[in-house]
């Protein structure tokens, strides 16, 4: 799973634009997270459609770039993402950046994405949580 | 609903530190995004208790700032948020910060942090 981080000016309708090159193409956004970098907006996000995405930033000419990402499950309670940070950290991972993917209301879990310095390392010790 | 935005030091640890906080309280977690900027770790999150959130932070000497959002329930379909962004656009909001709340079969809940909040509310409510 990738996620999509593209650079964009800080100004109004620029979410608006993205999504729209998205949206045109009927890429879904699975998981969205914004901020802001000094005069820079950070738009990121993860689709059903790791390839067109792809393509449609490169043909929408914007900077972005992407990143491997290691979706967990977790129970929805207090003290998962806890657990699952700890177990990172035990293992000298630094997590780089954490999102939420969606809720299953159902099994009662909570999908999450994060993005770690080492992903291979944080496959192996998440394996129980990995989806 | 108010996000809190907790400013910690970016090492190996931090994000679990905060949990843990969080965790040892109850408090559930409904929502999280982090970023990085100059060394420093920022992680936003809107939790299922506001009262004891600011309580427990406080105690721990986070440095935590705390402002208002506007959630908002969207089909999980191609387009929705840019409709959405777009309308916001076009009446001069500025969007600071958007992520996800949720995701239901068919519907996404999202978060939206903007520039005029009164403004907002009228057109996305």
């Amino acid at each position: 799973m990738k996620q999509f981080d593209v650079v964009v000016e800080n100004k109004t309708g620029v979410i608006g634009e993205l999504c729209d090159a998205l949206s045109k193409n009927a890429i879904n956004i699975k998981a969205i997270a914004s901020e802001l970098r000094g005069g820079t907006g950070i738009v990121k996000f993860v689709t059903e459609d790791d390839t067109t995405t792809e393509n449609v930033l490169r043909k929408s000419n914007l900077e972005f770039t992407t990143h491997d990402i290691t979706p967990v499950k977790l129970i929805d309670r207090p003290g998962e993402l806890a657990k699952v940070a700890k177990l990172l950290s035990r293992s000298r991972v630094d997590i780089e950046s954490v999102f939420i993917l969606g809720r299953d209301h159902q099994n009662n879990e909570t999908h999450v994405a994060l993005k770690t310095n080492d992903i291979n390392r944080a496959n192996e010790v998440l394996r129980s949580y990995v989806m | 609903m108010r996000q809190f935005e907790v400013v910690i030091e970016n090492r190996i640890g931090a994000l679990a530190d905060v949990c843990e906080v969080l965790s040892q309280a109850k408090v559930n977690i409904k929502a999280i995004t982090t970023e990085l900027k100059d060394g420093i770790g920022i992680i936003r999150f809107v939790a299922d208790d506001e009262e004891i959130t600011r309580s427990i932070l406080k105690d721990a000497q986070l440095d935590f700032s705390e402002y208002e959002i506007v959630p908002v329930r969207l089909l999980d379909k191609p387009g929705e948020l840019a409709r959405l962004a777009r309308g916001l656009a076009n009446i001069g909001i500025d969007i600071e910060s958007v992520h996800m709340l949720s995701k239901d079969s068919g519907t996404t809940e999202i978060a939206f942090k903007v520039d005029n909040l009164g403004e907002a509310k009228k057109i996305l409510s």
